[in-house]
């Protein structure tokens, strides 16, 4: 058992290293450049993945500058409409006013005409039915000088009473 | 193993060593066949198995050799499997270790000892090679330097294979002597004697998983060193 048998020695050399041969060749050859293609494919998708993750990365970047930059682009552009919407409204505004005031004038002006018109008219029904009266208290015809001056007299007194508060 | 004269190997025409080393390479062959039957990308079963135990062995030799390592995977992949192989066999029933036989170690020793001179050569060259048995002494130590260097290249093939040797042929002889005594024991008819047949039945389970243990640990031990020789020889010795 503890003797060393050199026949037997060399024939378990021989038979280590046929099997060594025989089995790397069919089986663990095989399975030993599965295991490399496995580990290359499994670095080069880790690769691809990390390369994809720094494209997201980057395109991430990009799409939030440029969301900031449409923001800003609309939030400037919001501004602008609101200037411009409150110009607008100024100028509406003042417009307004000053046709509201040119209404205003031209109102006051016709009702001051109205009733410049409606005074005279007054007057005149009122001179009329005063000649009238005249006549019928007097009995007789009044000639046109004193009937001048009584038309006179008496608008003076309504132009008096007129201006009176 | 000579206390049980009716097994196989006092009846075969040759040693059984050869029987039990041609076994382990039947084991092997047909487990390595299972494994690289389909090749499949996500790996299982045996497949599973062999690709864990090749990649780890891959792993140390790329640790010990470095960038060379790739040429030798063969070697080292079969040393660590067969000698494990082997190891395991003295477990089984009726079977022995082939690694519990010198022939067998030594024949392994040799390789490893051939395979690390031969690529060592190749590698660096024969006077670069030599040279560094020399070691970076003084010139009138040089020649001591080559006596230690030489006295150590030729004990390592005789370490890696008494070790292996020692180690399993304990480890079979413990588990015979344990078997011995229940067989002496057991059918005396004395009531202490079989009584005492319970201290082996008891402790046999426990050996063989030592076993075990003691299996995986020497084949690694001698796959490992053998890495370290043959790493030590392709490297370069310059920083010696």
């Amino acid at each position: 058992m503890i003797e060393i048998h050199w026949p037997l020695l060399l024939t378990q050399i021989a038979t280590f290293l046929v099997a060594m041969f025989i089995i790397w060749k069919w089986f663990w050859g095989p399975l030993t450049r599965l295991l490399q293609q496995r580990s290359q494919k499994i670095a080069g998708d880790l690769e691809r993945a990390e390369q994809g993750r720094r494209e997201i990365d980057v395109l991430e970047a990009e799409y939030r500058q440029r969301l900031s930059q449409i923001e800003e682009q609309a939030r400037r552009q919001i501004n602008e409409a609101i200037q411009k919407g409150n110009q607008s409204k100024e100028e509406i505004l003042q417009e307004a006013r000053m046709e509201a005031q040119r209404i205003l004038e031209k109102t006051r002006m016709d009702l001051a005409l109205e009733r410049d018109r409606v005074v005279r008219e007054l007057r005149k029904q009122m001179a009329d039915l005063s000649l009238a009266a005249i006549e019928r208290l007097l009995g007789q015809g009044v000639d046109q000088k004193t009937q001048k001056r009584l038309l006179d007299d008496f608008m003076l007194e309504v132009e008096k009473a007129e201006k009176k508060p | 193993m000579n206390a049980v004269p009716e097994a196989v190997e006092f009846h075969l025409p040759f040693d059984a060593s050869v029987l039990m080393s041609l076994l382990a390479v039947l084991i092997i062959g047909v487990f390595s066949w299972l494994s690289a039957r389909q090749m499949l990308q996500i790996p299982r079963g045996a497949q599973n198995v062999m690709e864990w135990i090749l990649e780890t062995v891959y792993h140390f030799a790329d640790e010990m050799v470095g960038p060379q390592a790739r040429q030798f995977y063969p070697l080292f992949a079969m040393l660590f499997v067969f000698i494990l192989i082997s190891n395991l066999m003295g477990l089984i029933p009726g079977l022995f270790s082939g690694t519990s036989r010198l022939s067998t170690t030594v024949g392994l020793a040799l390789i490893v000892f051939f395979s690390t001179h031969y690529f060592g050569i190749k590698e660096q060259g024969l006077w670069k090679y030599v040279k560094h048995w020399f070691g970076p002494v003084p010139v009138w130590l040089k020649p001591f330097m080559l006596v230690i260097e030489l006295i150590s290249e030729l004990a390592r093939p005789l370490s890696l294979s008494f070790r292996l040797f020692g180690n399993i042929l304990a480890k079979e002889i413990l588990l015979a002597v344990l078997a011995l005594l229940v067989i002496i024991f057991l059918p005396s008819g004395n009531t202490i004697q079989e009584l005492l047949s319970l201290v082996p039945i008891l402790l046999r389970p426990l050996i063989i998983l030592l076993g075990i243990l003691v299996s995986i640990i020497q084949a690694f031990v001698f796959t490992i060193l053998a890495m370290v020789y043959i790493g030590g020889a392709v490297r370069s010795h310059e920083g010696h």
